[in-house]
């Protein structure tokens, strides 16, 4: 093949500019980002739970995972559906005992705070797990180390995994579980400024064993619940 | 015919450009599109299970759509293939043959990986995909930065040729004494070594979809609808690699439809040496080596 023969290739003089754009376009392959943070995408939610004096006491959350992802969880764990599609009760008990046992460095999804302070929550404990249409629902509580007493003071619940490894969405409205509570809850979901956007291409390059280097990166993506209690 | 490639790169680049101008958006269209399709995928799966008509066609159809998006994403060697496109006299029909073997070789290698690994020395899950993604990912970025740099290398000798003869070396037919490579060979990616060293360099490293859905398609007991899933998946990354092939080598022609043959000499090597170092320098950021 000879090199001038390149020349009455697909692109000729008339139609140069517009080639010229091709190239342009052609160059992207290099810089596209590659999207690869983050990984597993849960959606799910918060109840607050009060004890009889009105304290704030535990939260009770819900984890929903993507039909795909349920498989994948249920398969790289070898365990399978029922011939009907569903979760055997015997698969199911195993399956929860094998997700209860969170590793050291993982926080969880639920972040608390009162009046801008942090509070403590304990490890998680009362897990159970369900298929409900395909995909995995998990549920389980995180007691609060020290009962809260609202009065009018502002708690928010921030909803995501730190590394941005899990993108977390609230998809399901909190309840006001336990004792009778003069307190309201409300979704402030996330949404994106021209920051987040830089954040995210920063984060997009990463490859699914990297970790960011910003220290709690998911907090700037996360939904939010906010609680604020008449007395 | 002509008017018909004219008309779709058109397109593909006013939906690139535009996509693009905001790197983001696209990123992100491309996820929800990859687990929209992920979930239609485990919703045939499930359908199989439970012997529902129809399933297996709505898996393939899944799988095929999640391919081509997922080709946007990490992996499946597009800068290569576009590297490749714009920097060598490689023509369509082969650039287009070499993305579908590298896609399909993907595809095969990770049912070997996956089914292979799981029956004779049953790891895990986690160590298959651990694997790909440490040792297969970096294997694949540095064969990968060699074939750019054995570009720059044919590029270098190629400007040598050009400026030590006193005429053009264009073409090999010119008669007289023998010559060193010519641009024309040094820019082909004709010899059966250059094309199997570049479908390796892509797919050694398989697609972690494809890990994944094995990984399911293994454990459901449905293996072989899992490996023909795995086959319509690399077909649908070939195609959207195939369009990046196209557009590559359409760009290329934007180049020498306005440059005269005795331009060609220096040009055409030169292209050549910076897209072999776009390619070596992608490489070398993917694999970490530069901040």
């Amino acid at each position: 093949m000879r090199i001038h023969d390149l020349s009455s290739s697909t692109c000729e003089r008339a139609t140069a500019p517009l080639c010229a754009l091709a190239f342009a376009a052609a160059l992207l392959v290099f810089i596209l980002p590659a999207q690869a943070h983050p990984h597993v995408f849960v959606d799910g939610g918060v109840d607050f739970v009060f004890d009889e004096s009105g304290k704030l006491d535990a939260l009770k959350v819900t984890w929903l995972y993507d039909e795909f992802e349920s498989l994948y969880i249920l398969s790289s764990n070898k365990l399978s559906l029922t011939a009907d599609g569903k979760l055997g009760e015997e698969d199911r008990q195993q399956l929860i005992r094998l997700r209860s046992n969170w590793p050291d460095d993982f926080e969880g999804s639920a972040h608390l705070s009162v009046d801008g302070a942090a509070v403590q929550l304990s490890r998680p404990a009362d897990f159970d797990a369900n298929l409900i249409n395909g995909q995995l629902q998990m549920t389980f509580t995180r007691h609060l180390d020290q009962p809260v007493q609202l009065n009018r003071s502002k708690a928010e619940l921030a909803f995501y995994e730190a590394t941005y490894f899990y993108a977390f969405a609230v998809t399901k409205n909190p309840r006001l579980l336990g004792a009778e509570s003069s307190c309201t809850a409300n979704v402030i979901p996330f949404e994106a400024d021209a920051q987040d956007d830089v954040l995210k291409s920063a984060l997009a390059k990463l490859s699914r064993e990297e970790t960011p280097d910003i220290a709690d990166v998911g907090a700037f993506f996360a939904d939010r619940i906010t609680l604020q209690c008449a007395s | 015919m002509r008017l018909l490639i004219i008309a779709c790169l058109a397109v593909l680049v006013a939906v690139s450009l535009y996509l693009a101008a905001d790197f983001s958006r696209l990123a992100e269209w491309a996820a929800n599109a990859q687990r929209g399709f992920q979930n239609q995928m485990a919703t045939a799966i499930r359908g199989l299970r439970t012997g529902e008509p129809g399933a297996y066609a709505a898996l393939l159809s899944a799988t095929l759509a999640y391919g081509f998006v997922h080709a946007l994403g990490p992996g499946h060697g597009k800068y290569l293939v576009g590297g490749v496109g714009l920097g060598t006299s490689v023509t369509t029909r082969r650039l287009i043959g070499l993305a579908i073997s590298s896609s399909l070789a993907q595809a095969i290698w990770a049912i070997l990986l996956v089914y292979g690994g799981f029956y004779v020395i049953e790891v895990s899950a986690h160590q298959v995909q651990a694997a790909a993604e440490e040792a297969l990912a970096p294997a694949s970025y540095v064969a990968i930065a060699c074939i750019g740099l054995t570009l720059v290398w044919r590029g270098v000798r190629s400007l040598q040729n050009a400026s030590k003869s006193g005429h053009e070396t264009v073409s090999s037919n010119c008669g007289c004494h023998s010559h060193a490579p010519t641009i024309d060979e040094a820019a082909q990616v004709k010899s059966l070594r250059d094309a199997t060293a570049l479908v390796l360099s892509i797919a050694i490293r398989p697609c972690t979809g494809a890990i994944f859905l094995l990984v399911i398609a293994w454990q459901m007991d449905l293996r072989l609808p899992g490996a023909t899933a795995v086959l319509a998946m690399g077909l649908g990354t070939a195609m959207l690699t195939s369009l990046v092939a196209m557009s590559s080598i359409a760009a290329r022609g934007a180049v020498f439809a306005s440059t005269n043959v005795y331009r060609l000499n220096f040009a055409f090597p030169a292209i050549q040496i910076c897209t072999g170092t776009l390619i070596a320098l992608t490489s070398f950021s993917l694999l970490g080596l530069l901040t």
